[in-house]
């Protein structure tokens, strides 16, 4: 899963307050769609003749200075280490990877970077990237092969990054047992190797026809092995960007100053329209945004990433709407039901019963931040299919109360216990789950929410012994890159249990066959496909879907080229400019 | 007086040491979850473990803190995900967090928050003073009345609401806008940024000043000596100025040392509201992500400022009150 921006995501997706942008123009005059709108569907890309420069943004200039706003900071620049999508989006001003996705009329479009999108054997077990020449770090040093089979190599670390994405340690040959260049220092590790000085060549266990898309993670961005400081490595990684760390204040402030050592020529998407940039972060979101709105001196060059403060709709949709950053985000939430405790036609019956408009409210959802969601797959990821939903799993409505008892009657299972954790000590978790439990017991339920502290949750919502049989993380999912790929193999495969990224705690060898069997095939095969497991899956009612989100940020009146990087849900940063 | 001084100053160590003690013990009470904040929710058994055994959370509470003391007086040597941190003395622990020494990140905020502070003080206690003496000398007059109703409906206003309209449409526009940059890189850009916050902190507290100084001023200005220094036929200035005003300064270096204490460990809102990073944004970050190591820091920080300037302004007693010293 790829994590919200860390202010919402640690203990999985709960809320969602994420939001993506989909602004098709380089300006920020009309962005996107209105309040309303609906996330628009994407369809899968991949360019692998993609050359720099990259296109100039219309009315771009150069020069001057962005401050970006944010409540919370990255929790790191480790590029290793980084899953969360603030630091990732800022990585992409700094560091390069093998494959990056470029925005095309607002559409990801998965492109090469360092090296060439790969080629695949036969037997599909072997990928090999040829690796572009004369690309350096910022101290003038080449990139060479052998550091981006370094950086790969680290990621096995998990005893040091534990955070990084960790599909290398499923789908790489060996992955399993390595442990990284630090403790397996002799070890004979054939996952990854290297061949003349620009082949990187990658063993897998199984298939993974998504790899090129999954290089395009700053976990794959290259490491010289005589500068990795380890655990220091965060405060200062080197960048192959156009931008480099100048000044880093862990947790409050960073500076970032042009990298006079990248070449605009070899990036297929890149600019370096600004002077430098500055990240700010711990101040109030609601003065930060509204800072940005007034635009007053400096802040008519900043952009607020933290996902507009209700408070503040009557202003982004009125007379300062072009302020307004909408677009889209890679992730659906909703509500898991534990498919070992709770019955089908139970299952079925809370879904009828569910009070998806009473959760809507009483979470703070607007239009702006979310709209109803009926399906696993957002449709900002290719594949998604907007078929008709699954009875009672369309994300609306206040519920059936009367229904549900009649289904649970003709069940027999009058009275059923459901109990789920929730944390009590703040507000708005306490009113959802208070929502919830009333229309549930309305419903014939009895209700148990089990209350804990904040910093308890976290553990409680991870541990699938408990007692409790519906709300355990996680509780939303984000994709990693943009196909089904990184979603039903993680989510729905037996194995997914253990691995702590279940939905329903399916342990089902027909489906798990069923999606490795997807999972094999090319991206552009594997979409339809994705979609019709979509709706089966839905079908045995693990999962009550409720909101897709949407992003939706502020920029400054001078900001220009901002638009949504539908990837991440945030600003796409690397196109952004002042227009003076 | 050196027994004066050596008294206060061995109850101020006190003072320290048990807040340290007190800081210590409040987190083997409070639900905190350290290590997760710390790792993170993919963490592995093994970095947890490596975190617990840096932080010596395994290690009885004693030896714990007899490791946190050690660090202080002497400094330790930390590991942090197979990298080796030297951690100098002072060493106030580790920030796994953000992979750095706490006491680096201390002594980064601290600049900020000093310069703050100092530059609000020159501001309250300047125009506070002044026009508290003033009201004092013309007490009764319209100027008098207008200073009175003046500070009293600027301290009705919650300070945060004067800061948060001060930022959002004065900063940038009529006022340079916030930020900070370190006096040595240009002391022009030091104070340009920090402007809007010394006016709005300053002017805010010079209220309260005010009628401190005025308040004092009356009671100082009605007091036997004065009547007598009067009837020796000096005149009114010295009077005033050289009798009247040391005597009322007194009680208000009192107030002075306390809110400069405060404000140094927690200008808060200051800082929060203007965008600049000092000891109250790092600690209160620290707070929200169970940054244990800061927390501590900072905790033990604000509480050696809060002493030592206590100690000063005791010691400034001996000089504003002869009364201080032979007693």
């Amino acid at each position: 899963m790829r994590r919200l921006r860390s202010a919402v995501a640690v203990g999985a997706v709960v809320t969602l307050g994420a939001a993506a942008c989909g602004a098709p123009k380089p300006s920020n005059s009309g962005n996107g769609s209105g309040s309303g709108s609906s996330i628009s569907v994407q369809a899968n890309a991949i360019d692998p003749a993609a050359k720099g420069p990259a296109p100039a943004v219309p009315g771009a200039r150069k020069g001057g200075e962005v401050t970006v706003y944010a409540t919370s900071p990255p929790s790191t620049f480790d590029p290793t280490d980084i899953y969360f999508t603030d630091s990732n989006e800022i990585g992409k001003l700094l560091f390069r990877t093998p494959t990056t996705f470029a925005l095309r009329n607002g559409k990801p479009t998965l492109v090469p970077d360092l090296t060439d999108v790969g080629e695949v054997s036969d037997d599909k077990l072997t990928w090999t990237f040829t690796m572009k020449k004369g690309i350096r770090y910022e101290n003038g040093d080449e990139v060479k092969v052998e550091d981006l089979e370094y950086a790969i190599l680290r990621s096995f670390a998990r005893d040091v990054y534990p955070n990084g994405p960790a599909y290398q340690n499923t789908y790489f040959k060996g992955g399993k047992k390595y442990k990284g260049p630090y403790k397996d220092k002799d070890a004979d590790f054939k996952g990854v190797t290297t061949s003349g000085d620009d082949k990187l060549i990658i063993k897998l266990a199984q298939p993974f026809s998504d790899l090129p898309f999954y290089m395009s993670f700053p976990m794959f961005t290259p490491i010289p092995q005589g500068k990795d400081t380890k655990q220091e490595y965060k405060n200062k990684p080197l960048a192959t960007g156009p931008y480099r760390f100048d000044k880093y204040t862990p947790g409050t402030e960073l500076k970032l100053a042009r990298n006079d050592k990248w070449d605009a020529n070899s990036d297929a998407v890149r600019h370096d329209y600004p002077d430098a940039w500055t990240f700010k972060w711990g101040q109030d979101h609601i003065k930060t945004q509204q800072q940005v709105l007034n635009s007053n001196g400096p802040d008519a060059n900043a952009i607020d990433y933290n996902g507009v403060d209700a408070s503040l709709l009557g202003e982004v949709t009125g007379a300062k709407s072009s302020q307004l950053l909408k677009g889209e985000s890679p992730c659906t939430s909703g509500i898991q039901l534990d498919s070992r405790k709770i019955p089908l036609e139970v299952r079925k019956a809370i879904a009828k019963a569910y009070p998806y408009d009473q959760i809507w409210k009483a979470a703070g959802t607007t239009e702006l931040s979310a709209e109803p969601a009926s399906t696993v797959l957002p449709p900002s990821v290719p594949g998604h299919k907007k078929y008709t939903p699954v009875e009672d799993l369309d994300g609306q409505g206040t519920g059936d109360p009367e229904g549900a008892k009649k289904l649970l009657e003709a069940a027999g299972k009058l009275n059923f216990e459901l109990s789920w954790y929730y944390d009590n000590t703040q507000p708005v978790p306490q009113q959802v789950s208070q929502v919830r439990a009333d229309a549930l017991k309305k419903a014939g339920f009895a209700v148990k929410p089990l209350g804990v502290a904040s910093a308890k949750l976290r553990e409680k919502k991870s541990d699938y012994d408990a007692s409790v049989n519906m709300g355990q993380s996680p509780a939303g999912w984000c994709s990693d890159w943009p196909t089904g790929g990184s979603w039903f193999p993680v989510l729905f495969r037996s194995q997914s249990i253990e691995e702590g990224t279940t939905w329903g705690m399916l342990s089902d060898s027909v489906l798990d066959a069923k999606i490795n069997e997807i999972n094999e095939l090319p991206a552009e095969q594997a979409t339809a496909k994705w979609a019709d497991l979509d709706r089966e899956i839905m079908e045995k009612y693990v999962f009550l879907p409720s909101t897709y989100s949407k992003m939706a940020d502020v920029v400054g009146t001078n900001v220009g080229g901002a638009e949504g990087d539908p990837t991440m849900g945030l600003p796409f940063l690397p196109n952004v400019y002042l227009k003076s | 007086m050196a027994g004066y001084i050596l008294k206060r100053g061995v109850s101020a160590l006190l003072v320290v040491l048990v807040t340290l003690l007190l800081s210590f013990a409040m987190f083997f009470l409070a639900p905190k979850d350290p290590i997760g904040a710390i790792c993170g929710p993919r963490c592995t058994p093994e970095r947890a473990a490596e975190i617990s055994q840096s932080l010596h959370l395994d290690d009885p509470v004693t030896l714990q803190f007899a490791q946190y003391v050690k660090g202080i007086v002497a400094g330790h040597t930390i590991t942090s995900g197979g990298a080796t941190v030297d951690c100098p003395a002072p060493c106030l622990g580790y920030s796994f967090r953000l992979g750095q020494p706490v006491t680096k990140l201390l002594m980064q905020a601290m600049p900020i928050t000093v310069s703050i502070v100092v530059g609000a003080a020159v501001v309250y206690l300047t125009i506070g003073i002044l026009s508290g003496i003033l009201a004092a000398r013309r007490r009764g007059t319209s100027f008098d009345k207008s200073i009175v109703a003046g500070t009293l409906g600027l301290s009705s206003v919650p300070y945060f609401i004067v800061a948060l309209l001060v930022v959002l449409y004065t900063a940038g526009t009529f006022l340079p806008p916030s930020q900070y940059s370190p006096f040595l890189d240009g002391p022009l850009s030091w104070a340009s940024g920090l402007t809007a916050a010394w006016l709005t902190l300053g002017v805010v507290n010079a209220a309260a000043y005010a009628r401190y100084s005025r308040a004092s001023m009356i009671e100082a200005l009605g007091e036997d000596y004065i009547r007598t220094a009067r009837a020796k036929g000096i005149s009114e200035r010295r009077v005033v100025y050289r009798h009247g005003l040391r005597s009322a300064l007194t009680p208000v270096a009192t107030i002075f040392g306390l809110d400069l204490a405060g404000q140094l460990t927690g200008a808060l809102f200051t800082e929060r509201i203007f965008g600049l990073p000092g000891l109250g944004v790092v600690t209160l970050e620290a707070f929200k992500t169970d940054d244990l190591p800061v927390m501590m820091g900072g905790i033990l920080l604000g509480s050696v400022l809060l002493v030592t300037l206590n100690l000063m302004v005791d010691i400034l007693y001996t000089f504003l009150d002869p009364r201080v010293r032979l007693g």
